[in-house]
């Protein structure tokens, strides 16, 4: 079941969003990688706001630094609604400043990774990254039961 | 001299006009005492005549007793005293109150003013008043020149309260726009890098069939270069976090940092034998995160350069102390330098080696010059080529007084 929800890519750089999804492609992580461009695009796809809810992601891998609306808010969103609150959300932005790291956690963050420049290490960390959150880690039963 | 002005027994002498020779003995004696007083003393009728001066009024304001006596009490009163003046007299004048402290300004000969400060009572038996002033004009200047400074003084503060708190604000709003820089240069200098080295990836994965070799190696050749430039940017980050950082200010082991940091060297090089030295008991005063930081490099350093070295050797020891400060060194026998390339050293990425003799992106030396001022202290350096290299640096070893 876990296998059919997509992963929800939330990344406005296109070549970051090129790089991930090719690491993704590498790695044999079945799921589909939908994307999303900016916060409120991330607030559209989650939420609706109108529009019918497309699917609810088994898992969401958040860029902090965003148009319109910034990672630390869309995050603050989905842990305030009852039908996104237990989705693991991993940050994967390209800094480790502590500032971010705290405020990412604090804001109930599941985990947090730093992009590496090297593609090489790039892709071993997407690769462990799916093979931890969508086949290792034991998914929150709300997310299973929708 | 020593001659009272009129006599002065008619002032003192209930029965006045008498022959000083027929004064009692008491009366002789206060006699005297009116010529010896500091103070000037007076007898006033009352239609405000003047009956009688001491000769304190002639030192003071250089009229003679003759011009005083000619002239109305209040005439010689500075005109903006007047009224105060009148009124205080009245007052005297009405009985039951004594004056106490009254101050005015009197005019001299010379036209200028003295302040007197005044004490009076007016006697129920002969209607006169009898007066005595002190002359307070130089405490009355000070007490005003006092003021004028306490003035200037309290102007230049305020002035420098205002200055002070516009630097706060100019330094603050610097510091907000550097932490803004080094976010925007942490998140986004990184991701281009990403993308040169990926798509470079890219190319050598998908048309590797295609691609010549040199190519290839040209590739690769790329994307090492868009990894050491995200090396180089972390670490300008972690410069900036070291300026940016508030300074603790608590004892720190040196010996222990310096034992801790050796370890982690050997572990990373596991296959290297570097003799390193570490004086004990190297106790100072400062931030232990960045004090470790310090001790890591120039160790990590020392490390470096001794790679080429037949019996590498790092040594840390303190070589001076005093005056709540101790000076270290850590010395190495290891590549050296040129001294006349020294003061190059501290600079952010440079070098004084080739990349394809020792690596290193030059931050490590600025790093610890960086945080080694931040403590109030010096570093410097001195090399051989080819025989080694000593850092020296200086470290507070008292908590300063705050």
């Amino acid at each position: 079941m876990m296998r059919d929800a997509p992963i929800l890519l939330v990344e406005d750089n296109p070549d970051d969003e090129a790089m991930t999804r090719r690491a993704f492609e590498a790695s044999n992580v079945a799921n589909n990688l939908d994307v999303v461009r900016d916060g409120q695009e991330a607030l559209d796809y989650l939420f609706g706001n109108g529009v019918p809810v497309k699917a609810i992601p088994a898992l969401i891998l958040l860029d902090l630094k965003l148009p319109k609306v910034d990672g630390l808010a869309v995050l603050k969103q989905i842990r305030a609604h009852d039908d996104t609150k237990l989705i693991p959300v991993v940050i994967l932005t390209s800094s480790a400043e502590e500032a971010d790291l705290v405020a990412g956690y604090g804001g109930g963050a599941n985990s947090y990774v730093c992009k590496p420049v090297d593609f090489d290490q790039f892709s071993e960390s997407v690769r462990q990254l799916g093979l931890y959150w969508l086949v290792v880690n034991e998914a929150p039963p709300a997310t299973v039961d929708r | 001299m020593t001659q009272p002005h009129q006599s002065s027994a008619a002032v003192l002498d209930p029965n006045g006009g008498e022959p000083p020779k027929l004064m009692s003995q008491a009366g002789r004696e206060t006699s005297r005492m009116w010529e010896v007083s500091f103070e000037m003393l007076a007898t006033v009728r009352p239609d405000g005549s003047i009956q009688q001066v001491n000769p304190r009024w002639e030192e003071t304001l250089g009229w003679s007793p003759e011009e005083i006596l000619s002239k109305p009490f209040d005439e010689l009163v500075h005109p903006d005293d007047r009224d105060r003046t009148a009124t205080e007299t009245a007052k005297l004048r009405q009985g039951g109150h004594d004056t106490v402290s009254f101050e005015n300004r009197y005019r001299c000969r010379d036209g200028t003013y003295r302040w007197l400060v005044w004490n009076s009572m007016v006697s129920s038996k002969d209607s006169l008043v009898y007066a005595a002033a002190h002359d307070v004009t130089e405490r009355k200047e000070q007490t005003a020149a006092l003021e004028v400074t306490g003035e200037n003084l309290r102007a230049l503060s305020e002035e420098l309260e205002i200055r002070v708190e516009k630097r706060t604000i100019e330094l603050a709003t610097a510091n907000k726009e550097l932490e803004a820089f080094s976010y925007s240069v942490s998140h986004d200098l990184r991701a281009p890098l990403r993308a040169i080295n990926g798509y470079s990836k890219a190319v050598m994965e998908d048309y590797s069939d295609v691609l010549p070799e040199g190519a290839k190696a040209d590739l690769v050749r790329v994307r090492a270069a868009s990894q050491r430039m995200a090396m180089m940017i972390d670490e300008m980050l972690a410069l900036s976090r070291v300026t940016r950082r508030e300074l603790l200010n608590e004892p720190v082991d040196m010996s222990a940092l310096a034992h801790e940091a050796t370890e982690e060297l050997r572990a990373l090089e596991s296959d290297r034998v570097v003799h390193v030295e570490i004086e004990e008991g190297l106790e100072v005063i400062g931030d232990p995160v960045l004090l470790r930081q310090v001790i890591h490099n120039l160790l990590e350093n020392g490390w470096k350069f001794t790679a080429k070295t037949a019996r590498p050797r790092v040594e840390l020891t303190r070589i001076e102390s005093g005056k709540g400060r101790s000076t270290f060194a850590v010395r190495d026998n290891g590549a050296g330098f040129d001294m006349r390339y020294a003061e190059k050293l501290f600079l952010p990425f440079e070098r004084l080696h080739r990349q394809d003799e020792f690596t290193g992106t030059g931050v490590g030396l600025t790093t610890v010059s960086r945080i080694v001022h931040r403590h109030k202290g010096e570093v410097w350096a001195e090399g051989t080529p080819g025989e080694g290299a000593v850092f020296f640096f200086d470290l507070p070893t008292e908590k300063e007084q705050s």
